[in-house]
């Protein structure tokens, strides 16, 4: 009976020496069991940590070129565009009425100044000619003639041989044959004159833009025939919004971009803002006299660039723009490790983006971004850093 | 014998005795057990039904000070008539309002819908003509998605995944009980017309009418049908873009004789928007075994959430949508696509659940052998066969009821362990007792039925008393707690009636069948300690040993006054010096803030639990474009990815992630917007795992926090799911004012004072940055000349701004709409403050640039006019990595309380008080604590109440019984003395005393007075049977000390596998060091007490003799 009571005793001893135990802490109960737990833990994670971080250590650092992102001052423009024309452009019609002989020049033609661009067919000058010529002759022969009475005649009214009114008459006879003889030499010269207007050659040296006319119409004065552009001054004609023009005045300086000529900025003079503008779109015309470059064509589209301000930005080279999960942005390297970090890009600026938001100046970038790199990559850098 | 009248015990002990239904009853309520184990549904906590909705009205173009004024100020006076509305918060923003209705905890959510929908639609005129309809959306936590997978993959874009992810969606909306399947982080198809304004510039073609060709282009007619050749016939207009390229070549216009077409002025693309506002990127973490691998970080993710319906097991749900989910990966997912579960309720319910049965069942197995030792195996395994009845009937009316299995139910189980043991041990002991000592010719029947009578009302009065305490519960408790805790209030009850029914009903049929009178006699020691046990009415048994150290300790106190006054000393100072653990915080010199004392015991809410998941939140200046809130995330991912406990995280830029329960309540599950984004980081299964996730976003803090800092203004939080009810921050200010502009100075001053206060981590404010608005204002006159419209200017600006969707484009094979937006693409992103380059054509069809009709004017954004309680509000909060809010509210209040608040006086401070204060602006500015703090007083209130009232209750019952005012008093000594154990004990474990703990103390009462009933019972018994007082209290002390030691030590052991939970642990400490120091203080200070009122009775009677 005893013992069996002392057995329960001890038991129940043992029970609230465990309890004990337990109410110690759960802070160091949970603690001795936690490093049991953790200890396994550890071992797994071990394990784990090795298998997983295997790659990670084996992967190779990528080489590649760095770049410095710099903020950069660009100048905040505001574009107008317009079309660049030819200031000399000459339409070339005929003087004489007659049917075109021949018109050999074609659009696009060169010229230089007195080549001859097409001749009127000259068959009824030259009848008027040979006719003016006769005419010349008869007034000839009727002047020598009249130049004979009055010499005879000075002659005889001395003598009384006749009255000196005919030698009056005479006299009046042979000035208005002279004055016949002159006309008709007019006239002759005149319808060699017309002989000139025949051939019609280019006044500047220029292109042919257009050619109207075709060989075996009939040219008719007035009625243009072919257009020949002047290249000695280009000008670039655009309409400049009212609130700009303050920025312009004749004789600035001003660039104009023209498109088709892979953004190629132009050095432009204003030559004069033309002083009406126009009430409905509140613009005026403003003419820049251009540079000479084979290259500006008349008629290409342009802008020009009106500076406004300044404004700092951060830009990075196109090529350093990769495009990783749908997002643009660039590799920042950091800590030996290239980060991709999402970019809000804006503007191009030649080969290079304006970036709006997602880089600060001073930061390195991969200058070029490669399909191995990835987030996290470790990089080597090649070169120096630019 | 003679039949004495049997109560309610006895009368159901006779009938079941015998009786052939005892079995039918056992098997049916072990069916009915099964089958409430498999149907209830089953949660990781209890629902808290919160109803609340959104009613959203727009009031185009106007400002938010209009908004305020016009719209949200009426409806908030109308919702707030509303019955059962708890709090009203609204947001007025520019062209729109907000007002959020939160209903109180526990209203009927269908009713309080209804209830609002019918006053916002009443009060539709009201409103001002222009206001849009109202927009009611519930916020409703069964919406919450309860399991979400991502798709990822290093060789599919967004849109590719998004699109398998639609196929994946579709068959899941079929599974049975699937609500909401909704898709996150995805991008959608887009035929992008990207119009270059130079480009439309050069060809003379305005963006009005490059805009208006496309629109008018895109058009698929359904005409009347004709009659031909005798038969119907159908005619269809089809003038719809079928691809891109219809759209490129669109002719827009004619310029000089020659075609333009879209292609010459814009760029269309098809597919994913090139500028996507919103991504989701997913990484594998050290945690998991795939990452290390290339391609495993930083991939495009697509989530698929799905969300249950009310009332579904989410264990079901989530089984049949994960097993759905493997089907399709099997069949059509792409063998590149992996597919991973990154939230899944349905098993973390489960995984809870089991381990709590599994807790259970561990400790019944421990007060199983704690029985075998005292009882022997025979009664003890008849107490353990009802045990789990008990627990089938309580699981069952729980179905019934519509209380779910979750470990708010669970933990209630495990805490009705230790006290429904005590019915069985009582009649179980009482038949054993008699079957020893009574009679052996009596008939055994009629002495098992006399046994379970003799003790019938005794324990019916105590088990009286546990249930009273804990239905008090119940019905104290308000808001969220109550719906947290209303488990425990009606499992306990309901547990203590089943175990009283079940004792009555089973153990005496049991005991009848299995235990033998006869063989006692043979079983020497089991007689001997039985004797022990007997009263002494049937005789003494020779003490045994535990006996006779508690009477040679007895003796002393009972002898000697002097003994007795310094043990009673003694009992005050170690009362004293506990609740001193509790309180020294409050008093000590150095002042409230700060670290706990070495000592200390801190007094929270409710702990942080270990889980497998934390969010982090953040939050940049308004004025951060997405790239950077992208660049900070990537930065906090690259310290994930050392960590490693971290087996994923799913990033989410420009929008919140898919909504949490906790984000849903704290306002953070509906952000949009540039500057925000969230990064889920789900952990290495807790099991797993050596630290907890408490420890590892402990740790994380600090790093977190080297980040931040780089970045001014940007808020990062890392949230941890709370145990319980959400919150919207730990430690709130709300500040009140009539001025917003002071508001905004208060609330820096306010956000100063957190940043210097101990242990804050996390701070938020809702004062948002000024975010720079130019305002375009067109010079009417000047366009009216121009020949231009107001609204022209507002087309040409729609599409420069954000771009403009023009129709659908109808494409074959594609199962959601495809849109075709017109947009300025940011290439060519035009300068709002220079608008040359934007042309609009006027009436005679001449291009006029828009910098000519308008001026563009530099200012800010309207600021959002918060509201709560229809008072002006702003709000500064924060969270806590290692304290508990009340120092740090307590700490802060000190600083704060009669500040100069911007109107040149003193800043009033409020809501610490137990009941809640409303705002109040009349006197200035207020500001009023919430958060957990106000949680925290609420609770402690309703627990306080819910104690009292209980303790009251008892008294009253008490004095009924003993028909004394005293002798309740003597038997509820016990319940103070409980606090002598309970510091010392969060102390000695290292755990916060919290809200649990409270509870804790509510049912440590009801088991402590139980004791002392039982020894008080057996005095009075004693005297009844003509023992003097100074023997009686003796005897009874004695005697008494074996069943409650037993009794003791079930509770313990039932609750010791409780304290290892961060919540429950709480309750388990409570119980468990509160038991033991008042039972170990009870045994000698109930008896003593009685003696010594009993004494002064007597004399009083006496002398009163004398005197009569």
């Amino acid at each position: 009976m005893n013992r069996f009571i002392t057995h329960t005793l001890s038991r129940l001893r043992a029970m609230s020496a465990e309890l004990e135990g337990n109410a110690h802490g759960t802070g160091q109960g949970m603690r001795s069991r936690s490093v049991l737990v953790l200890s396994i833990c550890a071992c797994l994670l071990a394990a784990c940590a090795d298998h997983s971080g295997s790659p990670a250590s084996a992967s190779v650092p990528v080489t590649a070129d760095v770049a410095v992102v710099r903020l950069m001052q660009l100048p905040v423009t505001s574009d107008v565009t317009g079309s660049i024309v030819s200031d000399g452009r000459i339409n070339v019609t005929t003087r004489v009425l007659g049917f075109i002989r021949q018109l050999d020049v074609r659009e696009g033609q060169p010229v230089r100044k007195g080549d001859l661009l097409l001749r009127i067919d000259a068959s009824d000058i030259d009848a008027a000619i040979v006719q003016a010529a006769a005419g010349v002759q008869v007034a000839q022969e009727a002047w020598q003639d009249a130049q004979y009475d009055v010499r005879q005649n000075t002659q005889l009214v001395p003598v009384g041989a006749i009255p000196a009114d005919l030698l009056r008459k005479s006299r009046l006879r042979e000035e208005t044959t002279r004055a016949a003889l002159e006309q008709a030499r007019a006239a002759l010269a005149a319808a060699q004159a017309q002989r000139n207007y025949v051939d019609i050659t280019s006044p500047v040296d220029g292109v042919v833009v257009s050619v109207t006319g075709r060989s075996g119409e009939m040219a008719a004065p007035g009625a243009p025939l072919l257009t020949v552009e002047s290249r000695e001054v280009l000008l670039f004609k655009t309409f400049v919004p009212e609130h700009n023009l303050a920025a312009i005045k004749a004789g600035d300086s001003v660039s104009v971009r023209v498109d088709a000529l892979g953004d190629e900025r132009f050095k432009g003079r204003v030559r004069g803002v033309v002083p009406s503008g126009d009430g409905v779109s509140r613009r005026n015309e403003v003419d820049i006299v251009l540079p000479r470059d084979a290259r500006l064509l008349p008629g290409m589209f342009g802008r020009l660039e009106i500076l406004v301000d300044e404004k700092p930005v951060i830009t990075v080279p196109r090529a350093a723009l990769v495009r990783r999960g749908g997002l643009d942005g660039v590799f920042v390297l950091q800590e030996g490790v290239a980060r991709f970090r999402w970019l809000r890009t804006g503007k191009h600026l030649g080969d290079a983006l304006e970036v709006s938001a997602g880089l600060l100046d001073g930061e390195t970038i991969l200058a070029r971004a490669t399909d191995v790199v990835r987030d996290g990559t470790p990089i080597q850098v090649v070169g120096s850093v630019r | 014998m003679t039949a004495p009248r049997l109560n309610f015990a006895g009368l159901l002990a006779k009938y079941f005795i015998t009786s052939k239904l005892t079995l039918v009853f056992i098997i049916a309520v072990a069916l009915l057990g099964v089958m409430a184990v498999l149907q209830t549904p089953r949660e990781e906590n209890p629902q808290i039904v919160v109803p609340a909705a959104a009613v959203v009205v727009g009031l185009p173009g106007a400002s938010a000070a209009e908004v305020e004024s016009l719209v949200v100020t009426p409806l908030e006076g109308i919702l707030s008539e509303l019955p059962g509305v708890d709090h009203i918060e609204s947001a007025s923003h520019n062209s729109q309002g907000m007002v959020q209705v939160q209903f109180k905890v526990g209203e009927s959510k269908e009713a309080s819908l209804v209830k609002l929908y019918d006053r916002v639609m009443a009060s539709r005129a009201w409103l001002p003509a222009e206001a849009t309809m109202p927009l009611v959306q519930s916020v409703d936590a069964d919406d919450v998605p309860i399991v979400t997978f991502t798709l990822t993959s290093s060789t599919y874009d967004a849109y590719a995944l998004n699109r398998v992810a639609e196929r994946m969606a579709e068959r899941l909306r079929s599974a049975e009980n699937v609500s909401v399947v909704s898709l996150r982080g995805g991008l959608h198809r887009e035929i992008a017309i990207e119009l270059d304004p130079d480009r439309l510039q050069a060809y003379g073609v305005t963006l009005g009418q490059a805009r208006a060709a496309v629109a008018v282009s895109n058009l698929n007619v359904p005409l009347p049908p004709t009659v031909r050749g005798g038969q119907v016939q159908a005619i269809k207009l089809e003038a719809a873009y079928a691809s891109a390229e219809d759209v490129r070549n669109q002719l827009i216009a004619v310029h000089d004789n020659r075609p333009v077409y879209v292609r010459d002025v814009a760029t269309v693309t098809d597919g994913a928007p090139s500028e996507p506002a919103m991504i989701s990127r997913f990484s594998f973490g050290p945690g998991d075994p795939r990452a290390g691998a290339a391609d495993t970080g930083d991939l495009p993710a697509v989530t698929v959430s799905v969300a249950k319906k009310k009332g579904a097991n989410a264990v079901v749900v989530a089984d049949a949508v994960i097993k759905r989910m493997q089907h399709m990966q099997a069949t059509f997912v792409p063998q590149d696509i992996q597919v991973i579960v990154t939230r899944n309720d349905g098993q973390k319910a489960d995984d809870a659940v089991n381990l709590l049965l599994e807790h259970l069942l561990i400790a019944l197995g421990t007060v199983g052998l704690v029985l075998i030792f005292f009882l022997g195996w025979r009664e003890a395994l008849i107490v353990m066969v009802t045990v789990p009845l008990i627990m089938a009937i309580t699981l069952a009316a729980n179905l019934l009821g519509g209380v779910t299995i979750n470990r708010v139910t669970l933990f209630a189980l495990i805490l009705a362990l230790g006290l429904l043991v005590d019915a069985g041990i009582v009649v179980i002991e009482n038949i054993h007792r008699h079957y020893a000592s009574g009679n052996p010719k009596a008939d055994k029947v009629a002495v098992t039925i006399l046994a379970t009578n003799e003790i019938g009302n005794a324990t019916n009065l105590a088990t009286f008393a546990v249930m009273l305490v804990f239905i008090t519960l119940a019905v104290a408790l308000t808001g969220m707690p109550r719906q947290y805790f209303f488990p425990v209030a009606v499992t306990v009850p309901m547990a203590m009636a089943a175990s009283i029914l079940v004792a009555y009903v089973v153990t005496p049929w049991a005991a009848n069948r299995w235990v033998h009178r006869h063989a006692i006699r043979h079983d020497e020691p089991q007689a001997e300690s039985s004797h022990e046990d007997s009263p002494p009415t049937h005789g003494h048994g020779v003490p045994g040993r535990l006996e006779r150290v508690y009477l040679r300790l007895f003796g002393p106190l009972q002898q000697c006054k002097r003994v007795r006054i310094v043990f009673g000393v003694a009992v005050l100072l170690l009362l004293m010096l506990s609740t001193l653990q509790g309180a020294w915080q409050f008093v000590r010199p150095s002042g409230v803030g700060g670290s706990v004392s070495a000592l200390g015991v801190p007094i929270g809410f409710l702990p942080k639990d270990n889980q497998n998941t934390f969010n982090v939140v953040v939050s940049m200046p308004e004025t951060t474009p997405v790239e950077n809130t992208d660049r900070l995330v990537r930065e906090i991912a690259a310290v994930l990815a050392k960590e490693p406990q971290v087996a994923n995280w799913q990033t989410w830029i420009g929008q919140a992630g898919v909504a949490d329960f906790n984000g849903l309540f704290k306002g953070t599950a509906a952000r949009a917007g540039s500057h925000v984004a969230e990064i889920r980081v789900n952990l290495v299964d807790k099991h797993q795992r050596k630290q907890s996730s408490i420890d590892i976003v402990r740790e994380l803090r600090p790093k977190v926090e080297a980040i931040r800092k780089a970045w001014p203004g940007a808020e990062v939080a890392l949230v941890e799911q709370p145990p319980g009810p959400p919150l919207r921050a730990t430690v709130l200010a709300e500040l009140y004012g009539p001025d917003a502009e002071g508001l905004r100075v208060l609330s820096a001053q306010v956000r100063k004072a957190f940043e210097q206060t101990y242990d804050t981590t996390d701070i938020t404010d809702s004062e948002p940055e000024d975010v720079l608005e130019h305002h375009v204002i067109p010079d009417k006159d000047k366009a009216a000349r121009s020949g231009v419209s107001v609204a022209q200017i507002a087309e040409a600006l729609q599409l420069v701004y954000g771009g403009v969707t023009l129709g659908r484009a109808h494409l074959p094979d594609e199962k959601l709409p495809v849109p075709v937006k017109a947009l300025v693409p940011r290439r060519a992103e035009v300068d709002p403050a220079r608008l040359d380059r934007v042309f609009v054509a006027n009436t005679a069809g001449q291009p006029v640039p828009l910098a000519e009709l308008v001026k563009v004017l530099p200012a800010s954004v309207d600021r959002p006019i918060l509201h709560r309680d229809n008072e002006k509000v702003t709000f500064v909060g924060a969270e806590l990595s290692d304290s508990v809010p009340l120092y740090a509210v307590l700490d802060l209040q000190r600083r704060l309380q009669g500040i100069i608040a911007p109107d040149g006086r003193p800043l009033r401070t409020g809501n610490l008080r137990f009941k809640e204060d409303s705002p109040d602006t009349i006197d200035g500015y207020q500001l009023l604590w919430g958060g957990e703090m106000r949680m925290t007083l609420d609770v402690y209130r309703d627990l306080s109440i819910s104690l009292s009232g209980a303790l009251l209750i008892i008294y009253f019952v008490l004095v009924a019984y003993y028909r004394s005012f005293i002798v309740p008093m003597v038997a509820m000594s016990a319940v103070p003395l409980g606090i002598i154990g309970i510091f010392p004990g969060y102390w000695l474990v290292g755990m916060d005393f919290s809200a649990t703990s409270m509870v804790g103390i509510v049912a440590l009462a009801g088991v402590v007075i139980r004791n002392s009933l039982l020894i008080i019972d057996f005095i009075q018994d004693n005297i009844r049977h003509g023992m003097p007082l100074h023997e009686a209290v003796r005897q009874a002390g004695a005697v008494r000390l074996r069943p409650i030691l037993l009794t003791m030590l079930a509770i313990i052991f039932g609750s010791a596998i409780m304290v290892t939970d961060p919540v429950f642990g709480g309750l388990a400490i409570s119980l468990i060091f509160g038991t033991l120091a008042s039972t170990a203080l009870t045994v000698f200070i109930v008896p003593l007490l009685y003696e010594l009122h009993a004494r002064r009775h007597e004399a009083s009677t006496a002398t009163g003799a004398d005197h009569a």
